[in-house]
């Protein structure tokens, strides 16, 4: 049996006995059920291959080729006609002579025909506008006036894909005085991040205590009681059976001094990439650890994952941790307790992580009463705590920001989070990792590399001009501009840089962290870049660090060559261009085994 | 395979006529047959229909044609096998020493002729021929938005499909576009595996996902029979077996396989085997006791020290056109061979033999560890 499923089961023991007896009756069923055979239809979707209709090119193209017939039948009929009159003439003359013979009419009401004559006249009415000639030169005309209004609304728009509007930087500094930050919350299965992440909705009021009693009666209805605060995030069905948290949710909040994302990770092993998703979209992270005796060790061991989801952190340029020591409650707020994980954990993160010891913090708290969250009880035994509460924490956490000069002058660059499809739009979400975005810019998106035109940009439900870089922001753009749904997927990226490449091919400087197996060529493993991941192999080790081996092992540093195993390319960039995009993690068999950052592109 | 006829002269000279079956057959001819072997089989060709008329009118006729094999092209996903060569025995329509492409057909027989057959060879006839079943598995390997539906035999594994759908994320207050997104899926993977898999054939079904996709997954799977009055799926509802696994691309199928539930299903498969004992090897190579090796300079050093254990080799190396080459790698598994030890011969068409094929395709696990570290570089 697995773990999870162990898990699953553990956490399933403490709700009644309630059997899934469905499986049993239908494993009886000997498939002689009366139920009528419905075929359900493979459900397809049709896309209507569309072009953008652009008339005003259309017609463009068709200047030449109407102002030459123009010219040159006017010349030719001269010609033609002079002949062709001849036999109308002819025609006209016999039917004369035919009724003279026959009426004796007086001969002046037919002229006398000379082909002089008439042809004289006929050459002055031809030479006059034909109807055929007025009509085209009143559509030329008016072609024309078209035309020259159409120049004038097109030069700007071609402009606009390339140039993006300028942004108002007052707006940004508007903006910055009340400043946005994004956070993950991670740690071991159980460690209570949901619970907390549920709590501090709560005691902000962005969950009134209504929702809650009714999360609590459902959740006290199956036996769950304590899962009440982690429904607030857990929301699938699926979740709230199994009691672990399987994807990640964002969710936006704000204080008086800031404005928050929080985004709340699973931590159970099977979805860590999920939670790397969680970890590429946020500026820093709350790192929870469970502190009751035994459960702080079995998350702190090799395989729980304490260990993995700081490395992947780490990785993937998380800057700031903050060590939560979550449900304190349950050692009566013990300071040695609480100095003990501290200690721990100090050690770990300076020593085998690389964090500086500026870069992490710990607060003591408890998720589930809500102690030091955003209120603080007074409990005597908790005197000893003298620091922040949590929500004071995040309010001063200082994030590298750019500045506004700097972000209007990187390029765009978003990694996609999601992808809903509306009736005619299509809705992008993501979080913008350089630069800015406006509405109605133009974007590219790779590795697809089609341009795009947004016809809507907004943040957080609301509808706003501009988005920047740190932001989730949700771009809409009209369904007829994608041919196929399904040629973007989440984790594909929106750019205007010339940085961002798609490749088969790349190197990069690959750090190992522990391996059961070692690194040989050919051996295939998982790479995540930011929240995309993909299969790949390694094809060539370009350097070590001194072994002589030709193969790599547990905590080696390498230059090596990594192959992608799909169909499908990979939009990567180089380290040095773009510091979130060009850092790789690798996993095998469900295990983080090394990082990278990629030193160059190649398409081979 | 079927063995029709068989017959060798003293100097290991003559001939076999066999009957292939199925796709895993055509993949044991690809490795029989060689460069310069002959074949005799029944074939079709154009045929000019009348010569003396001059404007040639072509025909299409069943012929039956030697040819000495040239190229041979091997398609495992389509299951097509074709041989080009010369003639060299002339017919009624064709004339000696023309070229003829020759598609293998499946239950049609075909007469290999070598002028030499070896251990390799005669190993490959016995053992394609042997009556036991051959043990088909279904897998379908899959996470959120992914899903590869192969089919693994002893000697191959065949991609059949792969499903990739955009899911909608989840989002705190609204799930019903996830959860739609979730059942379209699981509805996609279904119908796919329906029109891929014949669940009569396979032995076990195999589910591999992370988390609990794979049980959602089967509870859809029954589902669905319920709902349709699905009669293949109820009769082999049983054949179905959950597994876990890290990931939804390929690399997960050998992460199952060397689990020990879902092994107790597979018995005694050769993929099984192949990835236990390359799984074995990597370990060894990772603690770096200087038990393990690979590279053919140094397997070589330790087949002649008599030092080998297990020898792992791929059937490319076999598949050389070299012929000495071929005759130098068929002697030492002889070697190894007489020395106790064991031969696992992998095939490349399975993700581990893959793996070794692209580390030289020969490795060794020592009896007791030895420095065989080779001094030149590459």
């Amino acid at each position: 049996m697995s773990k999870l499923s162990a898990l699953a089961k553990l956490r399933s023991q403490k709700k009644s006995n309630e059997g899934n007896k469905s499986v049993d009756i239908l494993n009886r069923l000997t498939g002689d059920s009366p139920t009528p055979i419905s075929r359900e239809s493979i459900p397809r979707k049709l896309i209507i291959k569309e072009n953008k209709p652009e008339p005003e090119i259309n017609e463009v193209k068709e200047i030449p080729t109407k102002s030459i017939p123009n010219d040159t039948p006017k010349r030719k009929l001269d010609i033609d006609y002079s002949l062709s009159v001849d036999t109308s003439l002819m025609v006209e003359a016999k039917v004369y002579h035919e009724t003279q013979k026959r009426h004796k009419i007086n001969p002046s009401l037919y002229r006398l025909i000379t082909n002089e004559l008439d042809i004289e006249t006929v050459k002055k009415n031809f030479s006059k506008e034909s109807p055929d000639d007025k009509i085209e030169n009143a559509q030329k005309q008016a072609f024309n006036q078209n035309f020259k209004n159409l120049t004038v609304d097109e030069k700007p728009k071609e402009v606009k894909v390339k140039d993006q509007k300028k942004i108002d930087t007052s707006k940004i500094s508007k903006i910055y005085s009340k400043p946005h930050k994004s956070f993950v919350v991670i740690g071991h299965v159980d460690a209570g991040k949901s619970t907390l992440m549920g709590r501090i909705l709560l005691d902000l009021g962005i969950v009134d205590i209504k929702t809650l009693n009714k999360l609590i009666k459902e959740s006290e209805s199956i036996g769950k009681g304590s899962f009440a605060l982690a429904w607030v995030m857990d929301q699938t069905s699926e979740e709230r059976a199994r009691g672990v948290t399987i994807d990640i949710v964002s969710t936006n909040f704000e204080t008086s001094k800031t404005r928050f994302t929080a985004i709340d990770a699973p931590g159970h092993k099977d979805f860590v990439p999920q939670m790397i998703n969680g970890v590429c979209q946020s500026d820093f992270a709350l790192l929870i650890v469970d502190s009751i005796t035994g459960e702080f060790e079995s998350g702190f061991n090799s395989s729980g994952q304490t260990k993995e989801h700081t490395i992947i952190a780490r990785n993937s340029g998380v800057e700031k941790l903050c060590v939560v020591v979550n449900k304190l409650d349950k050692e009566n707020w013990s300071e040695h307790r609480f100095e003990f994980i501290v200690d721990t954990m100090k050690d770990y993160l300076i020593n085998e992580i690389g964090y500086e010891e500026s870069q992490i913090d710990f607060i003591p708290l408890s998720g589930l009463s809500g102690n030091n969250v955003i209120k603080r009880e007074s409990i005597d035994d908790f005197n000893w705590y003298k620091g922040p509460s949590l929500i004071e924490y995040l309010e001063d956490i200082e994030i590298s920001t750019s500045t506004t000069d700097e972000i209007t002058k990187e390029p765009f660059n978003l990694v996609i989070n999601d992808i809903i499809e509306a009736t005619n739009e299509v809705q992008i979400i993501g979080k913008i990792i350089s630069g800015s975005i406006s509405n109605g810019d133009a974007i590219k998106i790779l590795p697809l590399d089609q341009t795009l035109k947004i016809t809507k940009l907004k943040n957080d439900g609301k509808t706003v001009e501009f988005g920047i870089k740190g932001e989730i922001v949700e771009l809409s753009v009209n369904k007829k501009q994608l041919e196929n749904l399904d040629d973007v997927v989440i984790g594909d990226i929106i750019t205007n840089s010339t940085k961002v490449e798609t490749v088969e091919t790349f190197e990069c400087e690959l750090s190992l962290f522990n391996l059961t197996k070692p690194l040989l060529i050919g051996t295939p493993f998982i790479l995540f870049r930011s929240n995309f991941n993909l299969p790949c192999k390694l094809t060539k080790i370009v350097s070590t660090n001194g072994r002589k081996r030709k193969h790599l092992i547990s905590n080696q540093q390498a230059v090596v060559q990594i192959t992608i195993d799909s169909n499908r390319l990979l939009p990567l960039c180089k380290f040095d261009d773009d510091p979130i995009l060009g850092k790789v993690v690798i996993r095998k068999e469900g295990t983080t085994i090394g990082a990278g950052k990629i030193t160059k592109l190649s398409d081979a | 395979m079927k063995l029709i006829k068989q017959s060798f002269d003293k100097n290991s000279s003559g001939f076999t006529t066999l009957m292939p079956q199925d796709k895993e057959d055509l993949w044991q001819l690809y490795n029989l047959i060689q460069k310069n072997d002959e074949i005799k089989l029944q074939t079709t060709r154009n045929v000019a229909k009348n010569a003396t008329k001059g404007a040639s009118k072509q025909e299409r006729k069943n012929v039956v044609l030697t040819i000495n094999v040239e190229d041979i092209d091997y398609a495992p996903e389509d299951e097509v096998m074709r041989i080009r060569g010369k003639t060299t025995v002339a017919n009624e329509f064709v004339p000696i020493q023309s070229y003829h492409t020759a598609e293998i057909q499946l239950n049609k027989s075909i007469t290999v002729i070598k002028t030499e057959w070896d251990e390799i060879n005669y190993d490959i006839v016995v053992k394609s021929c042997s009556i036991e079943s051959k043990a088909e598995i279904g897998a379908i390997v899959f996470e959120e938005g992914v899903a590869h539906l192969c089919l693994v035999t002893d000697n191959l594994t065949v991609l059949r499909n792969k499903i990739e759908k955009s899911i909608p994320k989840k989002r705190r207050g609204d799930n019903s576009s996830h959860d739609k997104g979730l059942v379209k899926f699981y509805d996609l993977i279904i119908s796919t595996m329906m029109r891929n898999f014949n669940l009569d054939n396979l032995k076990v079904i195999i589910l591999a996902s992370p988390g609990f996709l794979s049980s959602n997954l089967l509870s859809e799977i029954k589902g669905f029979a319920q709902k349709n009055d699905d009669k293949t799926i109820f009769k082999n509802i049983s054949k179905f077996v959950t597994a876990n696994c890290s990931t939804g691309y390929l690399q997960g199928l050998e992460e199952v396989l060397k689990d020990e539930n879902i092994r107790k299903n597979l018995a005694d498969t050769q993929f099984a085997q192949e990835v236990i004992i390359f799984e074995k090897f990597q370990k060894l190579l990772n603690d770096d006791d200087e038990t393990a090796w690979y590279g053919p300079k140094e397997c070589e050093r330790a087949i002649q020290e008599g030092a080998v254990k297990q020898l792992l080799i791929t059937d490319t190396l076999f598949r050389n056109n070299d012929i000495e080459l071929r005759k130098h790698f068929i002697s030492l598994v002889e070697q190894v061979k007489q020395q106790g030890g064991e031969v696992y011969i992998f095939s490349s068409l399975h993700d581990s033999g893959n793996q070794l094929d692209q580390l030289t395709g020969i490795a060794v696990i020592l009896k007791y560890s030895m420095d065989l570290y080779s001094d030149d570089e590459e």
